[in-house]
């Protein structure tokens, strides 16, 4: 869900482009514009989704631009009820501000629970959180220190 | 000068009393005496502006009142002092009151506000000097109620949306009511049918759901026969039977319909005339319907056989309450009851807003 125009196109061309070039395969992504702060619960139903992914959010620095932040008080209520029960929230940022921000917020709301180093070691979709987006890549170039925090739903 | 209106009006649940706000004060009657409650508190410790939500808790031991002043005041209703008073940073739009587990003496009483920002804030009832973030909605919180077993906090915003949040664990949402098609103003829960929540919206819809699973059962348009969208002011439903009174901004009687629980169904049975600038309705404790607004302030209805017919107010003391104001100041607070002013602006709108603010630019810069 993305409220930017042009990047709703330019994710829009590139699914497309992956389509075509791999014929059959890519067929359950998808880019929407819209407000994904607003609009989440119009989109998924309770306990619709198994895993929901921050990678690098915005970090929004300014004191008085913090509630644009994706991960607050109040939208963890939302991402809690369209996650189900043992559903999994992965965090990861390079700014270490913010990843202070969202590991405190999920740890103190009382429907999620942080995963222990051995569970993190146990899951495939670590290794991708941590290296496969073209964010993720971006800040290897930088040789920038990445950030990870992840969550289940209780 | 011209009259204020009687813009909010509600019972509490013993039936004792009657509260009313008319712009920036609030007056309580005793149903008993018939007399207007004396209570210093009330007259100089009350609001600075105009008071935009008022309620009673289910034991009815506190009120809470609240408006564009930023304050909510706790009133304590055996003596009506005002037992606690807290500024807020916004003005608020809508409170509630609801019970607060804690230990030993401590207040039972929580009280629950709202501001623009969609933030929804709690603390004990006898003092505000610290409150918590109790949920957020990313839109201004129009209304807010809780459920008769105390189980679910129900709030609506300005983005469609009806939000069901467990009690007093509001941050596990229960479920969510969509369906309407523009800001959702009110929320009211019938006593005798507690699994229905009715909604009513700007989109000129009343709306009825079974709130916990989040499923819309109908959808009524008011007024009955119209394609216009109008703004739902007020909803209330009879203590004694399962009437629900209804109440669209311009449109001056009050709208009565019959809850059928067999078919899950409103059905509108009556229009019953106001007579002038009709604000809101409220059922009373003994099944009379309150109809407030201006030009009368307040008439009372009562049942006759199916239907309801006006028995006007005679009510003096009531009567000479209401305070007197220029015009220019009815019509400001006329404008800012009304709840175009809290609604998102469509395309058509905003563009002309838009360019209203262009034209005042340039002529501020030449």
């Amino acid at each position: 869900m993305e409220i930017r125009d042009k990047v709703v196109e330019y994710v829009a061309d590139r699914i497309e482009k992956l389509r075509e070039e791999n014929e059959g395969k890519y067929e359950n992504i998808a880019v929407e514009k819209s407000n994904a702060m607003k609009n989440i619960p119009n989109y998924f139903e309770k306990g619709q989704l198994s895993k929901i992914f921050f990678l690098f959010p915005d970090p929004h620095f300014k004191k008085s631009n913090h509630r644009r932040r994706i991960i607050s008080k109040q939208l963890l209520a939302e991402y809690a009820y369209v996650l189900r029960k043992g559903g999994i929230a992965y965090t990861i940022s390079d700014v270490e501000d913010l990843h202070q921000w969202m590991d405190r917020h999920f740890s103190e709301h009382p429907l999620f629970e942080k995963l222990t180093e051995e569970e993190l070691a146990s899951d495939p979709v670590v290794p991708l959180v941590i290296a496969s987006s073209e964010e993720a890549r971006k800040v290897d170039r930088i040789q920038g220190k990445k950030y990870l925090a992840v969550f289940r739903r209780k | 000068m011209e009259i204020l209106p009687i813009q909010l009006l509600s019972f509490d649940p013993s039936g004792r009393f009657m509260a009313y706000a008319s712009g920036n004060d609030v007056l309580v009657l005793d149903l008993k005496s018939n007399l207007l409650v004396v209570s210093e508190d009330l007259n100089s410790q009350g609001h600075s502006d105009l008071v935009r939500t008022l309620s009673f808790d289910s034991e009815g031991k506190f009120m809470v009142t609240a408006g564009d002043d930023k304050k909510v005041k706790v009133w304590d209703t055996s003596n009506w002092k005002c037992v606690a008073s807290r500024t807020h940073g916004k003005k608020i739009s809508t409170v509630a009151l609801g019970p607060l587990n804690s230990e030993g003496n401590e207040c039972k009483v929580q009280v629950l506000y709202s501001d623009k920002f969609g933030d929804i804030y709690g603390g004990p009832a006898n003092n505000l000097e610290k409150t918590d973030l109790s949920l957020g909605h990313c839109s201004s919180v129009c209304f807010m109620i809780l459920s008769h077993d105390n189980k679910y906090l129900i709030t609506c915003d300005r983005d469609e949306k009806i939000r069901v949040s467990n009690y007093p664990n509001t941050y596990d949402i229960e479920s969510f009511c969509l369906g309407h098609t523009s800001l959702v103003s009110r929320l009211v829960i019938p006593h005798q049918a507690s699994n229905y929540l009715v909604s009513g919206g700007s989109d000129g819809t009343i709306r009825l759901w079974d709130y916990i699973k989040g499923i819309q059962l109908q959808t009524v348009q008011v007024p009955p026969g119209s394609n216009s969208k109008c703004n739902v002011s007020s909803l209330s439903f009879s203590g004694k039977e399962l009437t629900l009174a209804a109440v669209a901004e311009g449109h001056n009687s009050v709208l009565l319909y019959k809850l059928d629980v067999e078919k899950n169904e409103l059905v509108h049975f009556q229009s019953l005339d106001f007579g002038g600038q009709l604000l809101g309705a409220q059922f009373g404790p003994d099944g009379s319907l309150y109809a407030h607004g201006r030009n009368p302030a307040i008439s009372q209805c009562q049942r006759v056989g199916e239907k309801y017919a006006n028995v006007s107010l005679s009510d003096s003391s009531l009567l000479s309450s209401v305070k007197e104001v220029s015009k220019e100041k009815l019509d400001e607070i006329l404008k800012a009851v009304s709840l175009d002013s809290f609604r998102k602006l469509d395309n058509v709108e905003f563009q002309q807003k838009k360019q209203k603010w262009k034209e005042e630019k340039k002529e501020q810069q030449s």
